[in-house]
């Protein structure tokens, strides 16, 4: 007998089979409506969405953009001339000829030049930098990098094109060609693996039908809302990974239910009961445990973090609809013709072949399955305290772009290391040069000079350790009429009425603490009430990143941990199992987390893999990775545990029960997982290094996942916590709703 | 399913809801904030040391340097050509880089004719890597300006335009004894300070090339060293500087500098006679004035210059009127920095003020008065 939801659940699975023709034409017009925007969706999303609004650096770089035109957003030509000197005046005027288009351009705001600041020419002094500036976001930056490439003419100069918005711009194209790459290498893998799991051609090729419709839906569906609001390219990646992940996950479970029935002798109507109240329920839960924690990335305020969070919610909400909807419908049309073509010879007990002696044996063994694999995975989680988060720059690009040649070419030739270099903004009332005003700009410089770690202050207050106060008062009465290139430069970019910069350098990493340390200790000093200090910067930046993101982090894992733990117990009428879901999973990202820092951060296997170490982390990975990682391995263990459960729940003895649920659940769950491990590792072929450190740790997670968690360390717990195992106090078991199957 | 189901599973949720939020308020902490401290003293001003020549007539890592020469020149047919030659050298300790650029003008004494060129190159470098070396004091090459001084203090300099055909190549020897200004080549400076030097009277020898035509050429060469902490400032700030050979063989230095308002702030002066006694002016003691008698205003810059000076050393007993031989002896501002940065940089003749008798040959250096661009900001806001 099936109580409340699995006789709804019943009932819907015989409306699909009675009017399974009309499902199946719902879908089809359904796709016929997504599949012409679907493919359009990448044009409408959009680079970057790193920054949150609201972050003091962000308040920062609005002001420096409105008031001084700098948007970090610039474009760098590095310029050379076979023999002709930087400042020979034929230089000059081939160096004008080719910049006087781009000046025109409505969103150039200024560009420097040599003739500018002497330190853009290179070190063997044969190249010069134009920095071309950009009064856009680097957003919409990229919007205009095509019009300016138009409008250069090189004449008889080579020009390199680098900058942010070129390094952008080409690793939005590098992830892209990286996908399509990964398409070429994973799907046949992908289709071989399901043709493994299911033996025959048809069965292997309705999870494939899911997971397609999922995509092409959840596509579409982004192409509208990316009409009403930002969606970031990221987006894309997500519902093309989880499309195919989830999809392929919960049909396959479904399907393989189906087949079971099917073979135990099952009508069709009633295989497609069974499947759909059995299987369903866990796919049900299953499917809201991964919206619960993927939705969580809703609460970072991040537009990159929002839009992966809807196009996940999106995709595993069709994923769901489909595997419970289109799914018994094509199933109830195929009927028992679903083991029709068969490649894989059919065996007697083929789940039984493997996963009950495994099972078998680490139920009789615990501990000693136990302590070895949680050992290993603990040693895998302990290069994590080295974990140095940063965001990506132009390493993450293979040679082959011209922009990241242009990077190398800009450290190696033109000193343009990675320091922290901190635009320190002063806001005031009046003119600079007001006496107050110089006095209070004065004083702050003095005090920015005096901070341990920072090895230069440029400003107008701070032109010579030997100037006094009085100094500048003197000198500012005519600032207008001072020769000296570089003053008149530093009075003309870093002043305006109201508002002065402070550049601040120093030789740590901006990706360090220390660094974040300064940027937090230059915005603690205490102004007038009318006067404000705000800092922007690498360093800025990461730090608001990373408070923002890092600062909700453990209150959106709770919030996930929490609802996850609820649902699990509401399903499973149990403590421990809920409890120990999470701790493993925990477990499960953690070693993952820890091979990503001693792989991709500190390097090794660099050669292996093909890639130059950034030595850092991408502030982002970690949370998306969470989200999506905690999703999927809440999948495998609503999969496993429903079948432990449903045994158990026969009366099968606890130690019978895990077999039992293992034997069933073990080839599905390997099957969807080492699918999503082939999508996972095709993409450690990309050339682009974050896209690749997904990739891998994508990968790395769910075979750890799969294998060394779900069919070891899981086992072994249960065998440990034995009648425990379904403890349920019975005022809750009273007072919860039941949900469960019979 | 009852109703008391769904109320506890809402309230487990909110349980768990309001445990998080209350945690994350609870470990929100208040932002710590710290009083901007009072700065200290400003690193003194370096006390000066004494000058040791030849070596310093090298480079220094200095906010800005030059090495400045004008001379009287008389060819082989008797013409004579007067020319200033200069070298500045900026040092950026924000980019520790130093940059080097030059300029000339040279005058025809006979025809009345001024033209100037500048350095083809800019050179930029790490520190001053590019202009000391091991073999000379000094080695400076841009392009078509070369400059060079060496160990013994002997010094050879050249400059060529094409487009003007003309060129100059000389080899400066030591002649009356070095001009310590102030006494001890140091002085302080309306915006820093700066050491300051000459050799009034350089023997000079070599070629030079004008409207293509080249001939021999001696003479005598005023060369200037400075360097220092000091910012170049314009109008209305500026100076007036003469530096004047009289027929006697004295040499003098007058300069006259105006601070921030345009104030005449300092009055300088040096006098060196031929047995190398020198003497240092007061300027109220010596009761030196300087008037100008004339203007002339710029077509290029629109600047307007004094074209005329009389220049009173009473002490001395020196009443001088001097006269521009040429009135645009002008030489523009480089590509980069001030726009305004033109100066007046010209010959003038020596006249006793009584016998109107022409007892010496100047050169006079004007800065300060072409006007400078308001700020960009500056133009937007207004």
């Amino acid at each position: 007998m099936l109580k409340s939801k699995n006789q709804i659940l019943q009932r819907t699975a015989n409306w699909i089979f009675r009017y399974r023709y009309v499902v199946i034409i719902a879908w089809i017009v359904l796709l016929l409506v997504m599949l012409p925007v679907a493919p359009r969706a990448q044009e409408r999303l959009v680079a970057g969405g790193f920054t949150g609004e609201g972050y003091p650096s962000d308040q920062a770089r609005k002001i420096l953009q409105e008031q001084f035109d700098i948007s970090g957003a610039n474009i760098i030509l590095i310029i050379t001339h076979p023999t002709l000197d930087p400042y020979a005046p034929q230089f000059i005027a081939h160096l004008n000829d080719v910049l006087a288009p781009i000046r025109q351009h409505p969103n150039v705001a200024n560009t420097i030049t040599h003739l500018d600041d002497p330190t853009l020419i290179s070190k063997s002094g044969n190249s010069i930098v134009a920095d071309i500036q950009i009064d856009l976001n680097l957003e919409q930056s990229l919007k205009v990098l095509n019009e300016v490439s138009e409008l250069l003419e090189p004449g008889p100069f080579t020009i390199v094109m680098t900058g942010a918005p070129p390094l952008y711009r080409d690793i939005v194209l590098a992830s892209g060609e990286d996908a399509r790459r990964s398409e070429i290498v994973a799907f046949p893998l992908a289709t071989i693996t399901l043709i493994i799991v299911f033996g025959t051609i048809i069965a292997a090729f309705m999870p494939v039908i899911v997971g397609g419709v999922a995509v092409a839906t959840g596509l579409g569906v982004v192409f509208y809302i990316s009409g009403i609001r930002d969606m970031s390219i990221l987006s894309f990646n997500i519902i093309t990974l989880l499309g195919i992940g989830m999809g392929i996950d919960y049909s396959l479970f479904y399907v393989n239910r189906f087949r079971e029935e099917l073979s135990s002798g099952a009508s069709i109507p009633d295989a497609l009961a069974h499947a759909h109240s059995k299987a369903g329920i866990a796919i049900i839960f299953s499917g809201i445990t991964s919206m619960i924690c993927l939705a969580g990335l809703l609460l970072f305020g991040l537009n990159a973090l929002d839009s992966v969070g809807i196009g996940a919610v999106i995709v595993i909400l069709v994923a769901l609809l489909s595997a419970l909807t289109l799914m018994p419908a094509l199933l109830a049309v195929i009927g028992d013709r679903i083991n029709r073509i068969r490649i894989i010879p059919k065996r007697q007990s083929q789940t039984s072949i493997f996963w009950r002696p495994v099972a078998q044996l680490v139920m009789q063994r615990p501990l000693l399955v136990l302590i070895p694999a949680v050992g290993t995975l603990l040693i895998l989680t302990f290069p994590i305290k080295d974990l140095q988060l940063g965001t990506v720059d132009g390493r993450v690009l293979p040679q082959r772009f011209e922009s990241r040649r242009g990077f190398d070419t800009l450290q190696q030739e033109f000193d343009w290391n990675i320091t922290t270099e901190l635009i320190v903004l002063y806001l005031f009332e009046g003119d600079p040069f007001d006496e107050d005003n110089l006095r209070d700009l004065y004083t702050f410089g003095k005090a920015l000079e005096n901070i341990d770690k920072v090895e230069d202050v440029t400003s107008f207050v701070n032109l010579r350790p030997t100037l006094t106060l009085e100094d500048y008062i003197n000198l500012y009465q005519h600032p207008e009429a001072i020769y000296d290139a570089e003053t008149l430069r530093i009075l003309n970019e870093t002043l305006r009425e109201g508002a002065a910069i402070f550049s601040v350098s120093s030789s740590l990493h901006p990706f360090s603490r220390e660094a974040r340390n300064l940027v937090g200790h230059i915005r603690s000093f205490n102004t007038k009430p009318e006067q404000r200090i705000l800092v922007d910067g690498g360093a800025a930046s990461l730090k608001d990143l990373i408070d923002s993101l890092y600062g909700r982090l453990p209150y959106v894992i709770a919030l996930a941990v929490i609802l996850t733990f609820l649902a699990m117990m509401l399903l499973f009428r149990s403590i421990l199992i809920p409890l120990k879901a999470v701790i493993l999973n925990a477990l499960s990202i953690s070693a993952s987390y820890g091979a990503l820092v001693w792989v991709f951060q500190q390097g090794n296997l660099s050669s292996v893999l093909n890639f130059q170490p950034l030595g850092i982390i991408d502030t982002t990975m970690p949370i998306v990775l969470f989200a999506v990682i905690f999703g999927l391995s809440m999948d495998y263990e609503i999969f496993l545990l429903s079948r432990v459960r449903e045994a158990h729940r026969n009366g099968a003895s606890n130690r019978e029960s895990v077999i039992s649920g293992l034997q069933r659940s073990g080839m599905i769950i390997t099957g969807a997982g080492a699918i999503l491990i082939v999508v996972g590792a095709s993409f450690v072929l990309a050339d682009v290094i974050t896209v690749k450190a997904t990739g891998f740790g994508l990968a790395l997670a769910i075979f750890i996942d799969v294998t060394i968690v779900r069919i070891l360390i899981a086992p072994a717990l249960m065998s440990l916590f034995g009648p425990w195992n379904w403890w349920l106090p019975k005022w809750l078991d009273r007072a919860l709703p039941k949900i469960e199957a019979e | 399913m009852t109703l008391i189901n769904y109320k506890i599973v809402v309230i487990m949720l909110l349980v768990a809801t309001l445990t998080i939020v209350g945690t994350a308020t609870a470990c929100g902490q208040a932002e710590r904030t710290i009083d901007i401290p009072t700065p200290g003293p400003a690193e003194p001003t370096p006390t000066p040391s004494p000058l040791s020549l030849p070596a310093d007539d090298a480079s220094h890592n200095s906010l800005i340097e030059w090495w400045y020469y004008n001379g009287h020149l008389k060819n082989d047919q008797g013409d004579e050509f007067s020319f200033h030659y200069v070298v500045f050298s900026t040092f950026s300790q924000i980019t520790n880089r130093s940059l080097q650029y030059a300029q000339m003008g040279i005058s025809d004494i006979q025809i009345r004719e001024h033209r100037n060129h500048r350095s083809s190159n800019i050179s930029t470098s790490i520190q001053n890597n590019a202009i000391n070396s091991e073999e000379d004091l000094l080695n400076i090459d841009l392009g078509n300006f070369q400059l060079k001084i060496d160990n013994n203090g002997d010094h050879s300099l050249s400059s060529s335009d094409q487009t003007q055909r003309q060129q100059l190549e000389l080899t400066l020897r030591q002649g009356q004894n070095v001009m310590l200004h102030e006494g001890i080549g140091w002085m302080q400076w309306p915006f820093g300070w700066t050491y300051y030097y000459s050799y009034p009277r350089m023997k000079a020898e070599g070629t030079l090339t004008f409207d293509g035509v080249k001939t021999g050429v001696t003479g005598e060469v005023w060369f200037d060293h400075q360097w220092g902490d000091f910012f170049v400032v314009g109008k209305p700030s500026g100076w007036q500087w003469f530096a004047m050979h009289l027929d006697n063989g004295d040499s003098i230095m007058v300069s006259e500098v105006r601070g921030a308002d345009g104030e005449v702030i300092a009055i300088d002066g040096t006098l060196t006679t031929p047995d190398g006694t020198q003497r240092i002016f007061d300027a109220e003691k010596d009761n030196i004035q300087i008037q100008q008698l004339d203007q002339w205003t710029s077509p290029h810059t629109n600047g307007i210059y004094p074209s005329k000076w009389r220049i009173i050393l009473e002490e001395e007993k020196l009443d001088m009127i001097l006269q521009p031989v040429i009135a645009d002896q002008e030489i523009p501002a480089i590509p980069i920095g001030n726009k305004a940065a033109a100066y007046w940089e010209g010959r003038a003749d020596i006249f006793d003020s009584e016998s109107n008798q022409m007892i010496g040959r100047a050169y006079v250096e004007l800065s300060g008065y072409v006007d400078p661009d308001p700020l960009r900001w500056q133009t937007n806001s207004r």
